[in-house]
């Protein structure tokens, strides 16, 4: 099943299962609280152990594709990325451990400060199921080949399969030798 | 509970301090004598305040100077290679005749040498930045920023050394010997880019340096698995193993760990957006850019890159004042890059002639408006009234005419 659906299924369900649970009584917050940081602190741990293993791999191969404008930018022509393996590794699984520090903060910030426990609850499932579903960890901890769905540069994850899709990189020759002789280097912002 | 509440708890902690003193009436402060009313006074917040501008001033203090200790002994290093290259002049000097190494700016956080006079090389400027140690907070702030806004973090707020070496085409047998004189003609020799980078800053260094945005990006054997070559053309990339030798290659081995690129150069760094900028930004010179380093190892490493590059602008003006032996680089590579320069330099007035025309289209209609809001002040109430109504009906004509056509 596409990972996000799932998502919403598992939402859905705990959901439901928050309806039937008193979140008021200190039991329950406690054990919430636990799942939660269980939760959290799995993903966290396969995250760094398939960082250690990204770093102990040392893979220094040449990367280099066109990653797509970004809009929000006011970006219109694709940038060049050249990177390494290890890099490019490394800077995915980075920046999915940010998403776990971010999460904290808010649901630090939902349950401490506005004492909402129902978003606890949702989240207890995800972060764990986010990182045993991460392109990284696939490869470096279940060591499944980088190719297919898994070659890099990775395709943006889309809900609806390939319609509404956010746009590929491109890896192809002729684009990466446009992009390289663009000189867009140096560009100094006032 | 607002969002505030904490900052409102910690004012009425402060003002708590002293509700006893504040709680004396007038007449009660009145009979109290100086040193009384010093005692009845809690001074706790005061205090502690003091000790944070202590501790502020004992972390400029130590903060500068450790950035100049640093910095003493990145450039007494440096210029101690300078001094072995047979540089004439190394530092600089003050009005009172002191030698200084460097000099340094912004509360020492930019350090500066130069060095000059010597055969091929014209000169060699050394730069480099530390982190303001004198303001951890600023630091701590800078370093939390980059973590969730990376976009907003400078390249200036890193650490490093850039050290540019700049050919002058002259060369001297020996130190009696007299100068070549067609310096300008060895010169255009060195109108190329070509670079080897670390993998770890390619992107980086792409997109921080226009001269080396037009290049192609390479792996090869001819490099420590560590590097890549960044050329304007693949031929180039022979280049600099050719003239470093088998000395460059095991020196590029060892400095892996902090040499962030080595590359010639005649192009800005700084992407020229008019043509009198690019004639004027072209200067031919080799730039070295590393993460700073201070320990005697990494030290002697940095001096021993710098005399290999010297060397190599040695070898390559000699190559082309005696004619000795055949330079590497051929007329054919020289016309490619002459006629890359000439592609780019046509985009740089391609893009001018459209933000002047964009400026003309612009000011053109400024104009039009000006003059038909002067001719209507010109007229009557009835005239204005007659015009508006035209021109209301020419808009509502145009209007139809684009609907009929979508139709």
């Amino acid at each position: 099943m596409n990972p996000q659906v799932s998502n919403l299924v598992i939402m859905l369900a705990m959901m439901q299962v928050s309806r039937r649970l008193d979140m008021e009584d200190p039991t329950v917050i406690l054990y919430v609280r636990i799942a939660y940081v269980t939760s959290v602190t799995l993903a966290f741990l396969v995250y760094q152990y398939a960082r250690s293993k990204i770093v102990s791999k040392n893979d220094l191969t040449t990367l280099k594709y066109v990653s797509p404008p970004n809009a929000m930018a006011g970006q219109q022509e694709g940038k060049l990325e050249v990177t390494t393996v290890k890099d490019y590794d490394l800077k995915e699984i980075d920046s999915a451990i940010k998403s776990i520090y971010t999460g904290l903060a808010m649901m630090g910030f939902m349950h401490l400060y506005m004492k909402y426990t129902n978003p606890l609850l949702m989240q207890s499932i995800s972060p764990i199921k986010s990182a045993l579903e991460h392109n990284e960890v696939k490869i470096h901890l279940f060591g499944k080949p980088a190719s297919g769905d898994l070659k890099r540069p990775f395709k943006a994850p889309s809900m609806f399969g390939g319609f509404g899709a956010s746009p590929e990189a491109k890896v192809d020759k002729k684009s990466i030798e446009e992009a390289e002789k663009a000189g867009t280097g140096g560009v100094k912002s006032d | 509970m607002s969002i505030l509440d904490p900052l409102l708890k910690a004012l009425e902690f402060v003002n708590q301090l002293n509700a006893k003193y504040f709680a004396l009436s007038y007449e009660e402060q009145k009979a109290m004598t100086f040193l009384e009313r010093l005692q009845a006074y809690n001074w706790t917040f005061e205090l502690v305040v003091v000790a944070i501008l202590v501790l502020m001033y004992v972390f400029y203090v130590g903060g500068t100077k450790l950035n100049t200790r640093r910095a003493s002994k990145l450039f007494g290093a440096i210029n101690e290679s300078f001094h072995e290259l047979a540089f004439a002049k190394v530092g600089f000097s003050t009005k009172g005749g002191q030698k200084k190494q460097f000099i340094s700016e912004q509360n020492n956080t930019w350090f500066t040498s130069f060095t000059t006079g010597r055969s091929a090389i014209e000169s060699i400027t050394v730069q480099s930045h530390m982190y303001a140690h004198y303001n951890p907070i600023a630091m701590l702030v800078e370093r939390l920023l980059a973590v969730f806004f990376p976009a907003l973090v400078e390249r200036d707020l890193k650490e490093f050394v850039d050290i540019c070496v700049m050919p002058n085409g002259i060369y001297a047998s020996t130190e009696t010997g007299e100068a070549s004189k067609n310096a300008d003609e060895v010169l255009s020799n060195f109108k190329f880019v070509t670079a080897v980078v670390n993998k770890s800053d390619m992107a980086k260094v792409r997109e921080e340096n226009y001269y080396l945005s037009i290049t192609h990006t390479a792996e090869n054997d001819k490099l420590p698995v560590q590097y890549v070559f960044m050329s304007e053309n693949n031929q180039l990339n022979g280049l600099i193993p050719h003239y470093g030798g088998s000395r460059l290659h095991e020196l590029l081995e060892k400095v892996g760990h902090f040499l962030t690129f080595i590359s010639f150069t005649d192009l800005p760094e700084e992407k020229p957006v008019s043509d009198k900028l690019w004639e004027k930004a072209q200067k031919p010179r080799c730039v070295i850019r590393c993460k700073l380093q201070t320990n005697a190892a990494d030290l002697k490493l940095l001096q021993e890159l710098i005399s290999c590059v010297v060397g190599m602008y040695d070898t390559m003006t000699r190559e082309y004042v005696q004619g000795t032996a055949a330079p590497y680089l051929s007329k054919d590579l020289l016309k490619k890059s002459h006629q890359l320069r000439s592609q780019e330099l046509q985009k740089i007035q391609k893009v001018m002639k459209q933000v002047e025309r964009e400026l003309a289209i612009e000011k053109k209609q400024k104009l039009e408006k000006e003059k038909r809001r002067e001719q209507r002040s010109r007229l009557s109430g009835e005239e204005q009234d007659k015009l508006d109504k035209k021109m209301r009906e020419k808009r509502e004509r145009r209007q139809r005419n684009k609907q009929k056509t979508r139709m």
